[in-house]
């Protein structure tokens, strides 16, 4: 497969795929390394540092398998919190690794699909 | 087993029965002191943020970011003991609402009318229970996180999502949920850890001897930041628990306790270490020593 840039492409088999080159994934991995080192929103509400790293590990241990970038459901949840997270902070930091939106919003189809919406009534109530 | 281990062992035993002690006696309250005596004080209160926008601001005194967005009213906290008497305030509060993180049972809320968000979370990072602060978009924020949280798929669950308000009667308010959340750190803390193979155990250990700023250390005797004494209840649990049964006079000591127990993670077997804590108990050859020179 001919990467055309960073892209969701499918579920299969319970892995989110993506089209994505080694930049891509650099890119990611960039990210999530300065958004844990600085700290910058209080990320752990939703994802631990501790988590987090091995998340980082586990995407530089994976080639880019002709194009293509797979990720687990659980993998995709905890990178996708954390772009969340800082949509509205990319602008508050001089040295915020580029490539943010490019990342995101294919990151955020890729979501949508892992992770229907689910009725408030699905959880409980206190 | 490592001479470098056979030396710092002892220490880690003592100080994981010390750990052990701190969470017996963990209540809401002390939580509550925990948060205000940690890193968000500094960042939020002292404006030690380093976003463009909130750089130098009080957040929950200013009424506006540097960039002249809205944060809400001036809540006139200046020191720790305002903050934790604030955050008493907001948990009971009958706007403030909340959800339980199914992946680890930590609890977000959002004051509504002082647009102010909270977390309690006993394996964060900074080792202090959680934060507190407040952005021009908190409100944004916090709806943005539960609705994360909602999705979380079935296999990172250990919780069900559970949404938490003030408005029923107290035993389902947001104090009863966090008092539950205690109760459950102690009676089934692997599910309450990072992830569910912690070892929860040692997890405990590093967060207590990371948190420097933590009350009843020596040299502590007095909160950095205002001046105002410790709680009693807060301090009479950690002063004799983190300088007794160590019998240590230096919070420089413990620091390098927290920095032995991480070289023993980064640079030697974990499991060699993880082993012997489990078994160490009773070791007499591993008694600490008064000025055992580590290195």
């Amino acid at each position: 497969m001919v990467n055309s840039g960073f892209e969701f492409l499918e579920i299969d088999d319970g892995l989110v795929k993506l089209s994505a080159s080694e930049k891509d994934k650099k890119d990611i991995i960039n990210f999530l390394e300065y958004a844990m080192s600085e700290n910058i929103v209080y990320y752990e509400a939703l994802v631990s540092y501790e988590l987090l790293k091995e998340v980082v590990a586990s995407l530089e241990a994976q080639k880019i398998d002709n194009g293509v970038l797979s990720l687990s459901k659980s993998d995709l949840w905890s990178i996708y919190s954390m772009y969340d997270m800082h949509r509205s902070m990319k602008d508050e930091y001089d040295n915020f690794p580029e490539g943010f939106d490019r990342i995101l919003f294919p990151l955020n189809k890729a979501f949508n699909a892992a992770f229907p919406k689910k009725n408030t009534a699905d959880g409980g109530e206190r | 087993m490592p001479p470098f281990l056979k030396k710092i062992l002892p220490m880690v035993v003592r100080g994981r029965d010390m750990v052990e002690d701190i969470l017996d006696n963990l209540t809401v309250d002390l939580m509550i002191e925990h948060i205000a005596r940690g890193h968000a004080f500094n960042k939020h209160i002292l404006g030690e943020d380093k976003s463009k926008s909130m750089n130098g601001v009080n957040a929950l005194r200013a009424k506006h970011d540097n960039k002249g967005r809205s944060l809400g009213s001036d809540l006139k906290i200046n020191t720790v003991l305002d903050l934790k008497h604030y955050i008493n305030d907001l948990v009971d509060k009958e706007d403030t609402y909340g959800f339980v993180n199914p992946k680890d049972g930590s609890i977000t809320l959002y004051q509504q009318s002082d647009n102010v968000i909270m977390h309690f979370n006993q394996n964060d990072r900074q080792h202090d229970y959680g934060s507190i602060y407040r952005y021009y978009n908190s409100r944004d924020d916090f709806y943005n996180k539960m609705a994360l949280a909602q999705v979380i798929g079935e296999e990172d669950m250990r919780h069900q999502f559970t949404t938490l308000n003030n408005l029923g009667v107290a035993e389902e308010g947001i104090r009863s949920a966090l008092s539950d959340m205690i109760i459950g750190i102690k009676d089934e803390p692997y599910k309450y850890t990072a992830k569910p193979d912690t070892r929860v155990v040692d997890a405990r250990f590093i967060i207590a001897l990371e948190n420097k700023d933590r009350p009843g250390r020596k040299g502590m005797e007095q909160a950095p930041n205002n001046g105002v004494f410790h709680s009693g209840e807060y301090a009479d649990i950690h002063e004799r628990n983190i300088m007794g049964p160590l019998s240590i006079n230096s919070s420089s000591t413990l620091s390098l306790l927290a920095v032995c127990e991480i070289k023993c993670i980064e640079e030697v077997e974990y499991s060699t270490i993880s082993d012997a804590l489990r078994e160490g108990d009773d070791n007499e050859s591993f008694e600490y020593e008064e000025g055992l020179d580590l290195f």
